[in-house]
């Protein structure tokens, strides 16, 4: 039989069992569309991770403090020691010691109560130099950040986050307003613009002090001498490994520590916390695609099923085929493409309930769905495989029928 | 399908004498080589051999020129419907030889049994064994496509088999829109249109009335009147009747043959 007939018989037989084949389409139809939605939604997470890393500021190396064994033997858990202090961060500052390092900030932070007025507000205030802004890469939409004089100095100005600005003073401006945290007048010189939220940390809501005014003046305990985390800016992306080395040098021998798995901190490029929060994602993704994967699996073989009754229902007309001279390859081929048909009209179902995910999932999470023409491809060939497949016995058991007993039939 | 099948009996025939014009369906004489349509040595079929085995044939041998009309006759487990198989290429003897216009059948491999059953034998069958969902033409082609004839030409020759058992005006009817006599003509359409050495009618009035069955019977004399060769198995006389010869089979032995009154 030439594949055209053999198509035309194919799709004649698909046909004549309008909703048997619905189903069954269906359930591969389904399989493939959790499949592109899984993928897809994989992808997105891992595209919004990325950008909201990327959001931190360009080329960044963040030194945190790092565990440490305290003089009782009890090892610290991460961020729980204070060893990094402003005197690190000016060190690291200097351009003899770490020439790949354009731009220093350290942060010290803690939760304060704002008071305005009448109103007050409780939010993160963030001491700092006058690099924050650049090494954040963060941008003012009304004033002006503080400088370095401010810093060595330590004047009593502040910078306000969008949001902290907007629950103080409303709709009025901010700039040249008097806050007052534990009892320190601060005059407001800035408001940042608005940048959102990465992970679980407003961005928009805190207020930065020049990090002199918070150590002498608000701070009270650790972060008086210490700072929780130091920014460093490197040159460029090439340059960041050179400025790696570079701090991890100069802090070993800043804290007189010889053996560098012993080191006091620990330093976190914008890779490093892609790569680990992208492998989390990537995990979720597998674990779904792979129970995605088992529905196209149950989808197959409602295939399988769908074709062996199709096979003992019609066995009277492979008897009358086979008489009239099909020979078995032609039953054979007939009844693969017959499943092979099933599985791509269940693919290209499956894609477009795929496409029609990717348009209602985002109004029901967070995370967006990304869908690639790659992706489409390969679960359309993927659904037309799992019906050629699964149609592989139906087929080889309706080729082998004798015709005489497949004529006897009733 | 219209072309001289098989290899030449090596008994010296003298070829150019021995072709004889052939005329076929479409009216275009052709040569076949003058052999018997069917010839059949000491055909035996056993089932189960070994443990309990049944012999369905015990040594048939019977031969059938080209353009005679004969009629298998036999009482039900006489080995009339193993003949018929065997006659058919729907199954193999166990032993024994069986040349099908000079084609040795005994002992060829499904794929050219199914070859030659599409080639050489048109079937009619007591059920008519129509496909349900296909037009009548649609039916009638169906050979054609194992053949792989191309599609214009198909529709064509199924056209013209319809025209020639009188269902010209049926041509798009499915068979459940067609009578049973009607149906049995679509099937006879369908066992004429690859133009087959041998027409075999398998009961082809068990299922009609006594008028569509005098049709069928009226339309398988006038193909053998335009010289078709045609085997009619039969239980009952009045139908086996028409045929030019009769044997009768029993117990899977060829008892009689005798011409018909």
């Amino acid at each position: 039989m030439r594949w055209r007939d053999t198509f035309r018989s194919g799709f004649d037989a698909i046909l004549g069992h309008g909703l048997r084949s619905l189903l069954t389409i269906l359930g591969i139809m389904i399989g493939i569309a959790a499949v592109i939605l899984t993928v897809g939604l994989g992808e997105g997470a891992q595209s919004t991770v990325n950008s909201a890393i990327s959001a931190l500021g360009s080329n960044l190396l963040v030194v945190t403090p790092g565990s440490t064994t305290s003089s009782g033997g009890v090892q610290g858990g991460f961020g729980s020691a204070s060893t990094l202090t402003l005197a690190d961060a000016d060190a690291l500052g200097s351009k003899r010691v770490a020439p790949n390092v354009i731009a220093v900030a350290p942060q010290a932070e803690t939760i304060e109560v704002l008071t305005a007025g009448s109103s007050n507000w409780t939010t993160t205030v963030v001491g700092s130099t006058a690099s924050w802004a650049e090494v954040r890469d963060r941008q003012l939409q009304e004033g002006g950040f503080f400088t370095r004089q401010s810093v060595s100095s330590a004047d009593d100005v502040a910078v306000l986050g969008s949001t902290t600005a907007s629950e103080l003073f409303g709709a009025r401006s901010a700039i040249d307003q008097t806050i007052t945290v534990n009892g320190v007048a601060l005059t407001v010189i800035g408001v940042l613009t608005t940048a959102g939220s990465s992970g679980s940390t407003n961005l928009d809501d805190m207020a930065i002090v020049p990090i002199t005014t918070a150590q002498q003046q608000l701070f009270t305990g650790t972060f008086a001498t210490s700072v929780s985390t130091i920014y460093c800016e490197a040159n460029s992306s090439s340059g960041l490994s050179g400025a790696y080395q570079e701090i991890d040098d100069e802090l070993l021998a800043a804290h007189h520590i010889a053996e560098p798995s012993q080191a006091d901190f620990t330093i976190t490029s914008q890779t490093t916390i892609a790569s680990t929060a992208n492998s989390v994602n990537r995990t979720l993704t597998d674990l779904l695609a792979g129970i995605a994967g088992i529905s196209l699996l149950v989808g197959g073989i409602g295939v399988m099923n769908i074709m062996l009754v199709s096979v003992t229902e019609r066995v009277r007309e492979i008897g009358l085929r086979k008489a009239l001279g099909a020979p078995p390859t032609d039953i054979r081929r007939q009844f693969l493409v017959e499943a092979s048909s099933l599985g791509l009209l269940g693919g290209i179902g499956g894609v477009l309930a795929g496409l029609l995910g990717t348009v209602i999932l985002p109004h029901l999470q967070s995370n967006p769905v990304t869908i690639s023409p790659l992706a489409t491809v390969v679960a359309i060939v993927v659904a037309i495989a799992i019906g050629l497949v699964f149609g592989v016995y139906p087929a080889t058991r309706a080729a082998r029928l004798s015709p005489i007993d497949a004529l006897r039939s009733e | 399908m219209s072309e001289p099948t098989g290899r030449v009996p090596g008994l010296g025939n003298d070829l150019p004498t021995g072709r004889v014009p052939r005329v076929d369906v479409d009216g275009e004489p052709t040569l076949a080589v003058r052999h018997p349509v069917i010839d059949m040595k000491q055909l035996w079929k056993t089932y189960r051999p070994g443990s309990l085995a049944v012999h369905a044939l015990r040594g048939v041998t019977l031969s059938v020129d080209r353009g005679e009309f004969v009629a298998v006759m036999g009482p039900s487990g006489s080995g009339k419907s193993t003949l018929m198989h065997i006659m058919g290429c729907l199954d193999i003897p166990t032993s024994g030889t069986y040349e099908l216009s000079g084609e040795d059948v005994s002992e060829m491999s499904e794929n050219s049994l199914a070859r030659t059953r599409n080639r050489e034998i048109g079937f009619v069958f007591q059920q008519y064994n129509l496909l349900p969902r296909l037009t009548a033409w649609r039916n009638v082609e169906l050979p054609l496509m194992y053949a792989r004839v191309p599609a214009p030409e198909r529709r064509r020759r199924a056209l013209a088999c319809l025209q020639q058992v009188g269902l010209a005006e049926r041509v798009d009817h499915r068979p459940t829109e067609l009578s049973g006599g009607q149906q049995q003509r679509v099937a006879l359409a369908r066992a004429l249109v690859t133009n087959p050495a041998l027409l075999l009618a398998d009961e082809p009035t068990g299922n009609l009335d006594t008028a569509s069955a005098l049709e069928i019977l009226g339309l398988l004399q006038d193909l053998h009147r335009s010289g078709r060769t045609v085997v009619l198995i039969t239980h009952e006389p009045d139908v086996a009747a028409v045929a030019g010869r009769v044997l009768r089979i029993r117990d899977g032995q060829i008892d009689s043959q005798e011409a018909a009154a």
